[in-house]
């Protein structure tokens, strides 16, 4: 933490160095964050990339009350929703392209294990992908840097329950795109407890 | 087919997604549950949210590429050259134009005296400067209607040309900066590469 606090002073004195540490030790939640916004190893090195050089022409505006990785992980989500915005589009999802190093690495199951872990992370991505982009940071945020509401309200310049509100519209919304993955609602199930299939308890 | 509905499904999903971090009161915790009994609207939702959430609480972090952090360095370090680089080449711009104006300033201002003088001097025994000074003074009043004529002459001219003028400003402004950007932008190729 020290050694942290030292590094931010000297890069905000101009020692590239020093900042250089801070991109070592940050890389990976930047990087993590921006690969779930964008669905694409390239986009998202592009986009980690442009977060810590904008995080280094910014550096004078950091306020140390605050965790530098989340500091980070603002410019971070920002940067990536500004940019789906603008592309007005959601990314699609390289399943075929090159994949993040460590998920090839884990790829060393049995064949059977291998062909479920590739579809879980297609999975993951189909569900983040149908994400508007605002719901899909907080989402981010919430699984996979372990935030709370209000680290995430902060994060994304927001209240608490715009947080809350949009976390529960996210998983409404991946619940339903899971439900019709897995063919939910032509089953007999929904019908029989209610029989005429509305619920008024 | 027409799928089922519940009238409290709005209330029972947030609840779920509370429930999900563990931020559910306990007596709505009570609630949802005995709805959960009942609804199997909102059963099957909350089996899917619950799927949705284990899928990615185990989908793992991902490494960045091996040099990540070097290419950043690169970056950095190649944004410092250009920006010095820059600076350099615009600082010479106001150097250059504030000394040719001063140089051009001391310069008339010399002329003007050296006139000055010389004609104050031999105003009244050189019938030639006599006459010189009459004649700068009817090109002065020349001058002075000529601007006027001029001035009028702009301004008829700019009601009927002012869109060209203002079409020809506008592209001029988006030449310059174009070029700006041409000249100023980061080659794509360094993102990826590092260093030129
Ligand atoms: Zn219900």
């Amino acid at each position: 933490m020290d050694q942290e606090r030292t590094w931010i002073a000297r890069a905000q004195r101009g020692d590239q160095a020093a900042f250089g540490q801070l991109v070592r030790v940050y890389e990976r939640p930047v990087y993590n964050l921006a690969y779930r916004m964008l669905g694409d190893p390239t986009e998202a090195e592009d986009a980690a990339q442009e977060t810590f050089l904008r995080a280094y022409r910014a550096l004078s505006t950091y306020e140390p009350e605050h965790k530098f990785v989340n500091w980070l992980l603002s410019i971070a989500s920002h940067y990536c929703i500004d940019r789906l915005r603008q592309k007005g589009r959601s990314v699609p999802i390289s399943l075929d392209g090159p994949l993040p190093d460590e998920w090839l690495a884990s790829d060393t199951g049995s064949p059977e294990q291998q062909v479920s872990a590739k579809e879980e992370r297609e999975q993951v991505h189909q569900m983040l992908e149908m994400l508007p982009p605002a719901y899909r940071a907080a989402v981010i945020l919430r699984y996979w840097h372990d935030m709370s509401y209000q680290e995430i309200a902060t994060v994304m310049s927001t209240s608490e329950s715009a947080i809350k509100s949009r976390l529960h519209r996210a998983r409404l919304l991946m619940a339903r795109q899971f439900q019709q993955l897995h063919g939910e609602y032509t089953s007999d199930e929904g019908r029989r407890d209610e029989g005429t299939g509305v619920c008024a308890r | 087919m027409k799928e089922p509905v519940c009238v409290h499904a709005e209330q029972m999903t947030a609840w779920m997604s509370l429930a999900l971090d563990d931020l559910l009161e306990v007596e709505d915790a009570k609630r949802l549950q005995d709805h959960l009994a009942v609804c199997s609207v909102c059963r099957s939702t909350w089996q899917a949210m619950q799927q949705v959430s284990a899928l990615f609480e185990t989908a793992p972090l991902v490494d960045p590429p091996v040099s990540f952090a070097s290419r950043v360095e690169r970056r950095l370090a190649y944004r410092a050259r250009a920006k010095k680089g820059a600076q350099r080449e615009l600082g010479k711009v106001p150097l250059l134009a504030g000394s040719l104006s001063l140089a051009v300033i001391t310069l008339s201002v010399v002329v003007i005296l050296t006139l000055g003088v010389v004609v104050w001097h031999w105003r009244d025994t050189l019938p030639a400067v006599q006459q010189g000074t009459e004649f700068i003074v009817q090109v002065a009043s020349g001058v002075g209607l000529l601007g006027k004529g001029l001035s009028l002459f702009l301004g008829e001219l700019l009601t009927y040309v002012a869109p060209f003028a203002f079409l020809l400003t506008v592209g001029l402004a988006v030449l310059i900066a174009l070029w700006g950007w041409f000249l100023l932008k980061e080659p794509r190729d360094i993102r990826r590469n590092g260093v030129p």
